[in-house]
């Protein structure tokens, strides 16, 4: 069963890299759960895979409008595709680090992949409920989904 | 090893060894034959030497014949002669005894040449000859003083020395002079003279002639040596180069079976390491893979480069750090000189790992490793660990489905003793109503909040659906849902008390949620089994089956109850004309009952009407009697002895009566028989819990202070339990009343009896309100 701690562990990830790289903290919306069908995806996922005392994925999706914003507010002026999907990676990829430090011991963490678009290439466990925390940073709401058997 | 242990060395160490001594001794033998060589050198130059003696002894006399002719001095004559004498005897006498001589540096020298049958022979007759020699100078040598008579004038001094020919040839041409006068002793010396120059003039040249014989012979004999010296060394030569030939022969064939031999060994083990299913490999001190290795490893490592590679970078991206950190403790323990292989065999970590390797596709792939270790012992000491790897997955993941499906079955069957007093329809729109309820928290979550005021918003809301799902949980007895409820209102209590909240104060809640539904859903799956069971029981007893079916028939129908006087027992035919209200009815019973047995009370429940209740307000009225049965049997009725004080009966009578008004909709009465209402009591905790100050409280009219037991947070109970304390549930039966667009009643009289009178509207303005 998924534990506080670790939904603890992966949120605190995400609003970490907007604190410290987007210059703006996000706020946490309140988080549900997905039972039948597949969770939200937007535009843009990073994706990491965990494997070990846990199994499944956890995902930050994104919409291009967010991105956008969040890209000029670190100084980058160019708002490519590319540009996107680094940024949603670097977001997966703090959230692995988080992990990693607080039980990286028991899990295997995979590499971040990311998905501009494409969520049929999301593949969540079966018979597995999704838990969806919306990630609020100025007026756009991203999404972090776990998915842990 | 022993210092003559040379195991496959022992052939080619006798071999050189051979072939030394063989070297050796030819070079002894050189060494030998060198040094006779160089005897007969010096040999050859003393015969030479010494064949000039006789000539000298010869010339010695006749000078000293000449001498006394002239009247001269014969003293250093005569000593000539002795020496000469002396030196060629001595030289005779050594090498007729034996061929001794004595070389330059004066050592003596053995000529084997002179021990030879001929020489000796030959010397013989040169000592006789010499010997004759000999006695014919001894006479001479014994004179001693002057051979002129006194009287004669001193002789003239001798001439200058000179060889002995000279000698002889001054000696010729100068006779005598008549001067001279002879004693008798020197006409003696004169006599012996003669006889002696007589003798001499053929015996020195025989004597002479002898050792240069000798001289001749001793160097034949070292042409002799030398030859065979050269013929030892071109032997040696030859044999050497013969001897190394069959050594180098030997060696090579050697060399060849062993190497065939290892050959074949090699590749034995190559095909024993393509072929063998475990993944083997060796480990070294710096725990480094050695070079040999079985194919397997590749597939099971999903790798083909190891070169070079440690253990630790092998387990490095396939497992958990921690699992890690452990192998590496293990396999450095194993290391030890003084462990016990077998003891540490037992406690092995890795004897079945879970191992992740990266999937292209993403994520992992997920397999499992046994792992064995044993010591490779060389030489008494530890050199290195043989690794065996075995890919176990399937016998893991089929163990660990057994072990589950077990658990699952454990698990199960823990479910189905809690569930099965519960009546299958009541459960089925429990879990029904619960679903719905649980659903509605989710969707009361998901809306979308930013500001406090909109987390906050959400609290009561959730609240009050989780407390129908508790509520209805221990009406039914289902202590697992009742707890898991119970804990989820524990964490909205925690959240109200707090001073501001956001999403994150929510994660626990979510949590808790996932756990009620995966919980009701095993309830579910359980009840479905329960219901099957049924019918395959029910088909059989229709097909004239066996009496025990009945029985089954009687727990689903929940007819085991005995807690409780029931005023209403269900149809047993189950799953056909039993309603919900029918389930609604024995709800409340088991719940009275449950709640009544916990306060150590007893209490008589009647329902009527419930069987009315339309369906738009169905599961309203079944959260509104759930809480007041529950009020009235924890709050207004007495215990048995309190009740039988004030001449009550001991159980106390509880009654829930559903009855349509017609046009003006429903009335829903649940009355009891208990203490009633206590207004100052109430008072005190509504001024306790901080509802209203003790001024408000004491200017409150007994309908103002009965409506305080509907707000928020109000309760008597003095803690909380899963049955009462948390005030949540009247302000629950206000709201749902509310919500359906009607009103509450509430009569009382202290000591007395407690009744609330709900009216709902006709069905059709529920609908349309």
């Amino acid at each position: 069963m998924m534990t506080k701690v670790e939904l603890e562990t992966f949120v605190e990830g995400t609003t970490h890299y907007f604190a410290t790289a987007a210059n703006q903290p996000a706020s946490v919306g309140s988080p549900y759960i997905v039972q039948e069908g597949r969770p939200t995806v937007q535009e843009f996922t990073g994706l990491i895979s965990i494997a070990g005392k846990r199994r499944g994925i956890v995902y930050f999706t994104a919409s291009r409008p967010m991105l956008t914003v969040m890209l000029m507010r670190m100084g980058e002026t160019e708002l490519t595709q590319e540009n996107m999907c680094d940024l949603v990676g670097e977001v997966a990829n703090t959230i692995s680090g988080n992990a990693r430090r607080d039980f990286g011991k028991d899990f295997m963490i995979s590499v971040p992949t990311v998905l501009a678009g494409e969520p049929e290439k999301i593949v969540t466990p079966d018979n597995i409920r999704s838990f969806v925390i919306p990630i609020n940073w100025r007026s756009h709401s991203a999404q972090l989904v776990v998915c842990l058997e | 090893m022993g210092i003559l242990d040379l195991g496959r060395y022992k052939g080619i160490v006798f071999a050189i060894t051979g072939f030394l001594v063989f070297m050796a001794i030819i070079m002894a033998v050189n060494h030998g034959k060198a040094g006779q060589f160089s005897d007969n050198v010096a040999g050859v130059r003393f015969l030479e030497n010494r064949a000039q003696q006789p000539h000298a002894v010869y010339d010695a006399g006749l000078q000293l014949a000449q001498r006394l002719e002239n009247g001269e001095k014969i003293d250093d004559a005569l000593e000539a002669l002795r020496k000469a004498t002396n030196t060629f005897e001595t030289s005779l006498s050594g090498l007729a005894n034996g061929g001794m001589i004595s070389d330059s540096t004066g050592d003596i020298v053995v000529l084997p040449a002179m021990t030879t049958k001929e020489a000796v022979v030959q010397l013989r007759e040169g000592s006789k000859l010499w010997d004759s020699y000999r006695v014919k100078i001894d006479p001479v040598l014994r004179f001693s003083g002057s051979p002129y008579v006194a009287t004669q004038p001193a002789p003239a001094p001798a001439p200058a020395a000179t060889n002995g020919k000279n000698a002889a040839a001054v000696a010729a041409p100068a006779p005598a002079a008549p001067t001279v006068q002879l004693s008798p002793r020197g006409r003696r010396l004169q006599a012996a003279l003669n006889d002696l120059n007589q003798f001499g003039a053929a015996a020195h040249g025989q004597l002479g002639k002898l050792l240069l014989d000798m001289s001749a012979r001793v160097e034949a004999d070292s042409r002799k040596q030398t030859d065979t010296l050269r013929y030892i060394q071109i032997g040696g030569m030859v044999a050497a180069l013969l001897l190394l030939g069959a050594i180098f022969l030997f060696f090579a064939r050697n060399l060849r079976k062993e190497e065939a031999s290892s050959n074949r060994q090699r590749k034995e083990t190559q095909d024993i390491l393509r072929t063998v299913n475990e993944g083997l490999f060796l480990l070294d001190k710096d725990l480094k893979l050695g070079s040999e290795r079985s194919m397997a490893l590749n597939a099971i490592f999903r790798r083909e480069d190891f070169l070079d590679l440690t253990f630790d970078k092998l387990l490095k991206d396939i497992v958990p750090e921690k699992t890690l950190r452990t192998a590496m403790d293990y396999v450095a323990l194993l290391w030890g000189e003084r462990v016990n292989e077998k003891l540490v065999k037992t406690i092995n970590p890795l004897n079945e790992v879970e191992v992740h390797f990266d999937n292209p596709a993403g994520g992992f792939d997920t397999h499992f490793l046994e792992f064995d270790f044993n010591r490779v012992k060389s030489e008494g000491s530890l050199s290195h660990l043989l690794v065996t790897v075995n890919d176990v997955t399937k016998r893991v993941m089929l163990s660990r489905e057994l072990q589950e499906s077990q658990e699952k079955a454990q698990a199960q069957l823990d479910l189905l003793l809690r569930i099965l007093h519960v009546e299958p329809d009541s459960l089925t729109s429990f879990l029904t109503d619960a679903d719905v309820s649980l659903k509605m928290v989710n969707s009361i979550l998901k809306e979308p909040a930013r500001e406090e005021s909109a987390f906050r918003a959400k609290i009561d809301g959730i609240y009050r659906q989780v407390h129908a799902v508790k509520g209805e949980a221990a009406a039914l007895g289902l202590k697992t849902v009742e707890q898991r409820a119970h804990a989820f209102e524990e964490s909205l209590n925690d959240l109200k008390g707090r001073p501001s909240l956001s999403g994150s104060d929510f994660l626990p809640l979510v949590v808790k949620l996932d756990d009620l539904f995966n919980h009701l859903a095993q309830v579910r799956e359980m009840l479905s089994r329960l219901v099957d069971l049924h019918h395959a029981i029910a088909t059989r007893r229709t097909a004239g089956g066996e009496v025990g079916a009945e029985k089954v028939d009687q727990w689903l129908a929940g007819q085991d109850q005995t807690q409780i006087t029931k005023a209403i027992i269900a149809p047993p035919d189950l799953g056909e004309t039993t309603g919900a209200i029918g389930g609604l009815e024995r709800t409340l019973e088991d719940l009275a009952a449950r709640v009544a047995s916990s306060q150590a009370k007893q209490v008589n429940l009647r329902c009527a009407g419930l069987d009315g209740v339309p369906e738009a307000y169905r599961r309203a009225v079944k959260d509104i009697t759930i809480q007041l049965v529950r009020n009235a049997v924890v709050h207004g009725i007495e215990e048995p002895s309190e009740r039988t004080k004030v001449n009550k009966a001991a159980a106390g009578a509880l009654a829930v009566e559903f009855t349509p008004r017609g046009t003006d909709g429903y009335e829903l009465i649940v009355q009891d028989d208990g203490r009633g209402l206590q207004l100052e009591r109430i008072k005190e905790v509504a001024v306790e819990r901080g509802l209203i100050t003790p001024a408000q409280a004491a200017m409150l009219d007994p309908r103002q202070t009965m409506a305080l037991i509907f707000r928020p947070g109000f309760s008597t109970a003095d803690r909380v339990t899963t049955d009462a304390g948390r005030g949540a549930g009247m302000d629950l039966v206000r709201i749902l009343v509310a919500e359906l667009g009607g009103r509450v009643g509430l009569a009382s009289a202290g000591g007395k009896f407690s009744k609330f009178k709900i009216w709902l509207p006709a069905t059709q303005s529920a609908v349309a309100a």
